[in-house]
């Protein structure tokens, strides 16, 4: 008798614990990164006269149902998605600064300046047209001065969105590390702590979203974390990382806490250094040497005509302003439009010789054997391609973790119509095996009557 | 007289063969007690079944049983219905191997008994705990749900389970 009693005992504790487990699950059904819990027990059995005797079942453990292997690629694909969002966050503000939904925008603002220079040359004479042309010439040396400071303004947004990404690995470090407390102490008292290690894949994948990390679990159930083969989380041992930028030179460095560099190259992060390190600073460099061109070859052509008043050798641009941030018009020019240099002849005012090679300039292949308006044209849609393919990118890097998710979510989410279904089941075995005991009750009490 | 005997050896063989069912019920009892703990539905409904050809046997030896107790009971002279136990009085000195059997047969039925009351009640118990679990999943899912009209007003009135982890 004592042994059945200890059966039922532990029977109805096993039982209890089931039900606590499904009604956990069912609880959590709308928790995201939630792992579902299964109770997992063994059978009790002793021997007596040298026979194995069933004597019901313990609770060996609650385990969560998660397969880390998939979380190693979920984090692979989170790594990449972190990148290529980055790349394109950057690179619609870059289109929103070099394309305006009004128009006016660079290419045509070099587009109006050589019209302007065709119209003079239409009728070299008219005060009213050298005004159009300076204020065109104008025009176009703020759109570069825009650009430029747009360009600065998003590096600056960069930098600090960087910033901002590795206060938020700091910090997510700092969670997986004190979470690896509380799951070791779990596992040490014997009772896993599963919220804590759902708490931690959901952290990791986080952390892996901003960078490529590598994680694996050590045998007291804590997880380590590498940043380019750099142990970074070791038990509770958090290595944190910090910064340094350079405005000057483009150069945004990743540390540890002893001066020693760090290569990010991939997640949000990555991308992000990339972005100040190469992409904007390519655009820059570009617009510039668009703008040196431009100031040098008018200014050649320009030097070498002459204007209403007979003068020459008169630039048309700042010869000191050979850049994005500091072209801009010669002030004898803006003082003086007679200065304009339309003729190639002293003397000829109705001459346009000169002005005509100053218009030969928007077709001449005069930078990287292309002309300035190809040049610019590419540059300003440059972002705009780079968004198309980047989008198409994260689309098939989207689909390809969704299927990841989904197979992840098999196996841990929670499916209430499953857990009804199996407490369905279970009612009708239940039924059945009771229906079957009252049927032999009756033919035992005929037996006891013959006995 | 070898009549008598005849009908003894025939009783003695019905009763061990009861006590050999006897102990096969023990031991499906106890499985079925297991599967019932570790929730393992699927081996419970085979259990059920190996128990449902188990009480068909119990069956026909309990009428073997009564059938040779009755034969018993004719070629006496007395007309009162004859049991194991008067069988065992009556035939004193031919059913010594008798009485241990009967004897041990009375225990394997009350250990059957025991577990069957034991399994009885945990069965009764699962059920109720089950059904208590339906009814909170039932609640609870109705809380996670959210529900809406036709008129596309959300609908905060009980709202049926079966639309849990779906979209309105």
């Amino acid at each position: 008798m004592k042994e059945i009693f200890e059966i039922a005992k532990r029977g109805l504790f096993a039982a209890n614990m089931a039900n606590n487990t499904i009604a956990q699950n069912v609880s959590n059904v709308n928790t995201p990164g939630y792992s579902r819990q299964r109770v997992d027990l063994e059978a009790q059995a002793y021997r007596r006269y040298g026979f194995s005797i069933g004597a019901g079942v313990n609770v060996k453990n609650i385990v969560r149902l998660h397969d880390n292997l998939l979380d190693v690629q979920i984090q692979h694909k989170e790594t990449g998605l972190g990148d290529l969002n980055e790349r394109s966050r950057v690179n619609e503000q870059l289109e929103s600064v070099l394309i305006s939904d009004a128009g006016g925008d660079l290419d045509v603002r070099i587009g109006d300046f050589f019209n302007a220079f065709s119209d003079l040359s239409a009728n070299p004479q008219d005060y009213n047209l050298r005004n159009i042309l300076i204020s065109k010439a104008q025009t176009l040396s703020h759109t570069f001065h825009d650009i430029n400071s747009g360009l600065k303004s998003i590096e600056q947004k960069t930098v600090e969105q960087a910033n901002n990404t590795i206060k938020e690995v700091n910090s997510l470090l700092k969670q997986i590390s004190s979470l690896n407390d509380s799951i070791v102490s779990g596992e040490a008292s014997g009772k896993s702590d599963l919220n804590s290690q759902d708490l931690q894949s959901e952290k990791l994948k986080e952390l892996s979203n901003l960078m490529d990390i590598q994680s694996n679990t050590a045998d007291n159930g804590s997880i380590e974390v590498r940043i380019g083969g750099v142990l970074v989380v070791d038990g509770n041992q958090v290595r944190t990382l910090g910064n340094k930028y350079d405005t000057a030179t483009h150069t945004f460095d990743v540390l540890f806490n002893n001066g020693k560099k760090l290569d990010i190259e991939s997640g949000k992060l990555g991308a992000g250094i990339a972005m100040i390190k190469q992409e904007i600073p390519a655009i820059s460099d570009k617009l510039d040497d668009i703008a040196q061109t431009l100031v040098e070859q008018v200014n050649k052509i320009h030097q070498q005509g002459f204007g209403l008043n007979g003068s020459t050798n008169v630039n048309f641009f700042d010869p000191g302003g050979t850049t994005a941030e500091s072209i801009q018009l010669n002030d004898d020019i803006i003082q003086d439009p007679d200065k304009i240099a339309a003729s190639d002849k002293n003397g000829e005012p109705g001459n346009n010789k000169n002005a005509l090679k100053i218009l030969d300039l928007r077709d001449a292949n005069v930078l990287g054997g292309r002309s300035l308006l190809d040049q610019t044209v590419e540059l300003i849609s440059k972002p705009g391609v780079k968004l198309n393919d980047l989008s198409s990118s994260i689309q098939t890097q989207e689909s390809s973790r969704q299927l990841l998710l989904n197979q992840q979510e098999n196996i841990s989410g929670v499916n209430i119509d499953e857990e009804m279904s199996n407490l369905i089941r279970f009612q009708n075995a239940y039924q059945a095996s009771a229906r079957v005991l009252r049927t032999g009750q009756e033919m035992y009490d005929t037996l006891l009557s013959l006995v | 007289m070898t009549k008598n005997k005849e009908h003894l050896t025939k009783l003695n063989a019905v009763v061990d063969e009861l006590i050999e069912i006897n102990t096969a019920m023990e031991h499906l009892y106890q499985k079925q007690i297991d599967m019932v703990i570790r929730q393992e539905v699927d081996l419970l409904g085979s259990l059920t079944e190996e128990q449902i050809k188990s009480n068909e046997r119990l069956k026909k030896l309990s009428d073997k049983l009564g059938n040779s107790l009755k034969q018993l009971t004719d070629d006496s002279e007395n007309g009162d219905p004859v049991t194991l136990q008067t069988v065992v009085q009556n035939f004193s000195t031919d059913s010594t191997k008798l009485k241990d059997a009967r004897e041990n047969l009375i225990n394997k039925v009350e250990s059957v008994a025991r577990l069957r009351k034991q399994l009885t009640d945990l069965l009764e118990f699962a059920h109720q705990q089950t059904g208590q679990f339906l009814h909170m999943i039932q609640e609870l899912g109705n809380a996670h749900s959210v529900h809406y009209r036709k008129d596309g007003a959300m609908d905060t009135g009980g709202a049926s389970s079966v639309a849990i982890n779906q979209k309105a």
